[in-house]
């Protein structure tokens, strides 16, 4: 059931993500209206297949990559469609489908079998976890946007006025929407830092912080807190603050895949003190 | 009846007798009664526009046109035979796909103009409050309203901007999205930037204005028309540091913004973004300055490549904005269709009435002996029969109106039952355009 469900909201955002581009590249309305259509019909798949994924395993949804790439799925094409029904961003969606395209064939690639074992309490979703997960995919947003941002600021460079230039975001809203996204990104990713900090010692020993997804999810953090610096304190705008926001999602990618890969019992740079499957601590 | 339309626009006439033909501006209303009097009209409408002057009619005879053509002449002041010369004329299908046509801007002077939709609904509106219209204009110029929307949400007729100021005003919108709250500096005094100047200001809502030229009077009044505020000429670093988008159109010689005076105010504004329109020939600003980061200039060469390419833009979508036209055209057939085949319908049905209430009476001495109730279930029972009868012909004739050949059906359903003629539309399909002139 999770597995056909899950492959069925995968064939829907892939959909959603070849209409986006049509609609980006065409200007083809129609493309547009499926684009929304697909992309709201995976979402439901995609909590099908979570729902049915959490009834059948207990412990954190980090035991295996399926959940972490699959939340993340959803909650970027969700706020993607929101930004799109609100502010009629179809470009946005040719960037953002593609990851979730990736997310949802790394959930599908990762599902394993499930002992069908109904006694098992739910999956559990720990607020570090969700925190971390939620300010991941506003960092993706905000990075999407950014790309939108240069892009539109190139061709208005280089006077190059048709095809997808009248269906970019104008600059100034590709720039306040990339903020917002960072600031609630690094709110998120400042919460799941301190609530990780505090359960860490405990679950994963003395030297927790020797750790590719910490080093790489503090390196993020001080990215971002220099964006938001150079934005706030010295009151910069423009294209150089967008290349912020375009390290600081390397810096967060990193720490997602590893958060993900070692939750998953695959990499670790140190092995927790009781399990090896139990993610990050919750 | 048949749909036709008579009239003149910007292809077939010169500006001297479209003037005297146009009712823009003008209440329609006693045009429209006279028509609806003088012609061969059931119903009728009329657009009339700077560019056109068009009259559509719902015609109930073949030769609707010379009534009209008097009416035009005597209108325009002009004799009939040199008013066709510059005429045209279309009845059915070709009536109909030339409003739309109409409606979608690919008539018009500037193609997918969009002010021509507006223009057709309150051609509409008159005749409806004229009441000249009826369910046949009703019906073509919904059906056209439509297809000039779907023209405009389907395709990119509509798009870019088609002249310098709207180039401006764009380009504008896809740097700062809302212009309300924004600095507008105007450089020099010359007419296009004051008409950029114009139009930012009409869609901006009210953005702060500051005119900046060398001679003070010639400021003053410029800030005075458009409620903006003098910056000394000394001041124009302080004008580059605090505007975001520039208007420049001073007669000098040379450039009078400098890279490096640009350089400077970037320094002060931090990366925000700076709009600079150079409408001046020679030029104001120096080209280099479209080297810096978070500028953007744009000279007259720069909006009019802009105006040309939005332009053939528009051109490139004629085609399906057509393929588009003809598929609401086929609706508008089949619903022509389907609104003929009602009358039929209903004569029909009265043809059975009529069969039964008749053979009722002829018998009805010889049912004396039967109850009430008795009564009414012979009734029911010659009713039914009646219906069941009928109702083979009446599906027939509506899965026709369905498929676009009622009209062909309609007159095989009458000669089968002697039905006489209701007055039904005609097959727009069979009426053949004509060309006076």
């Amino acid at each position: 059931m999770t597995t056909t469900l899950l492959a069925l909201a995968l064939v829907s955002y892939f959909a959603a993500s070849a209409a986006y581009h049509v609609q980006l590249f065409a200007g083809s309305p129609r493309a547009h209206r499926f684009a929304r259509i697909s992309s709201g019909a995976g979402l439901l798949l995609n909590l099908g297949g979570i729902g049915a994924w959490c009834l059948g395993h207990s412990g954190s949804i980090l035991r295996d990559a399926t959940m972490p790439y699959s939340l993340v799925a959803f909650f970027l094409v969700a706020a993607q469609l929101a930004v799109d029904l609100v502010r009629g961003w179809s470009a946005l969606g040719s960037l953002t489908l593609p990851l979730a395209v990736i997310c949802q064939f790394s959930a599908t690639l990762a599902l394993k079998a499930v002992d069908p074992d109904s006694s098992t309490p739910p999956a559990i979703l720990s607020p570090h976890v969700l925190a971390l997960l939620l300010g991941f995919v506003a960092f993706t947003l905000a990075f999407s946007m950014a790309v939108l941002h240069l892009a539109q600021t190139s061709l208005l460079k280089a006077k190059r006025l048709q095809g997808i230039f009248s269906r970019l975001p104008s600059i100034e809203s590709a720039r306040t929407g990339a903020h917002f996204m960072a600031i609630v990104g690094f709110s998120l990713l400042s919460l799941g830092i301190v609530t990780g900090a505090m359960a860490a010692p405990g679950t994963w020993g003395a030297r927790w912080y020797l750790d590719l997804r910490t080093v790489s999810s503090v390196a993020a953090w001080a990215v971002y807190a220099a964006y938001l610096g150079a934005i706030e304190i010295l009151g910069w705008r423009g294209r150089r603050t967008m290349y912020f926001l375009l390290v600081g999602f390397v810096a967060i990618l990193l720490a997602f895949l590893a958060s993900v890969n070692r939750g998953a019992g695959r990499t670790t740079l140190t092995t927790p003190r009781s399990q090896s499957t139990s993610g990050i601590p919750s | 009846m048949r749909v036709v339309v008579v009239g003149l626009s910007h292809r077939t006439a010169p500006v001297e007798l479209r003037e005297k033909l146009s009712l823009y501006g003008r209440s329609t209303g006693e045009a429209l009664n006279s028509l609806l009097s003088a012609s061969h009209f059931d119903e009728c409408a009329i657009i009339s526009t700077c560019n056109r002057t068009e009259i559509y009619g719902a015609a109930r005879s073949e030769d609707w046109l010379e009534p009209v053509l008097e009416l035009m002449a005597a209108q325009a002041g002009v004799n009939p035979g040199k008013l066709q010369d510059h005429l045209f004329s279309f009845e059915g299908t070709p009536a109909a796909r030339h409003l739309f046509r109409v409606a979608a801007g690919l008539d018009s002077m500037v193609v997918g103009e969009g002010q021509i939709l507006a223009q057709v609904k309150d051609a509409l509106v008159a005749a409806q409050s004229a009441g000249t219209a009826g369910t046949m204009m009703h019906g073509l110029f919904q059906h056209a309203i439509g297809a000039g929307k779907r023209a405009r949400s389907e395709t990119e007729i509509g798009r870019g901007a088609v002249s310098i100021s709207l180039a401006a005003v764009h380009l504008a919108k896809q740097i700062f999205q809302r212009l309300k709250d924004r600095t507008v500096l105007l450089l020099g005094a010359g007419e296009t930037a004051e008409q950029t100047a114009k139009m930012l200001i009409a869609e901006a809502g009210s953005p702060r204005l500051l005119v900046c030229n060398r001679t003070l009077g010639r400021a003053q009044d410029l800030a005075g028309q458009f409620g903006g505020s003098v910056l000394a000429w000394e001041n124009l670093s302080t004008g580059l540091a605090t505007a975001d988008i520039v208007i420049t159109s001073t007669g000098a010689p040379e450039p009078v913004i400098s890279v490096d005076l640009l350089r400077a105010a970037m320094r002060a504004r931090r990366g925000r973004a700076l709009f600079l329109i150079d409408i001046a020939v020679p030029r104001d600003v120096d080209p280099q300055a479209s080297k810096l980061d978070d500028v953007y200039l744009y000279n007259i060469d720069d909006l009019q490549s802009v105006v040309a390419s939005s332009l053939a833009g528009r051109q490139s979508e004629i085609a399906r904005v057509e393929s588009l036209l003809e598929e609401d055209l086929a609706r508008f057939q089949t619903w022509v269709s389907g609104l003929s085949v009602g009358p039929t319908i209903r004569q029909l049905q009265e043809f059975g009435r009529g069969i039964l209430d008749s053979e009722l009476n002829r018998v009805g001495g010889r049912l004396s002996h039967l109850s009430e109730r008795d009564r009414e279930v012979v009734n029911t029972l010659l009713q039914g029969v009646v219906n069941k009868l009928l109702r083979p012909s009446i599906l027939h004739l509506r899965s026709a109106a369905e498929t676009g050949s009622g009209y062909h059906e309609i007159e095989h359903v009458r000669a089968v039952f002697g039905l006489e003629s209701p007055g039904a539309i005609s097959d727009p399909a069979d009426q053949a355009s004509k060309e006076p002139g």
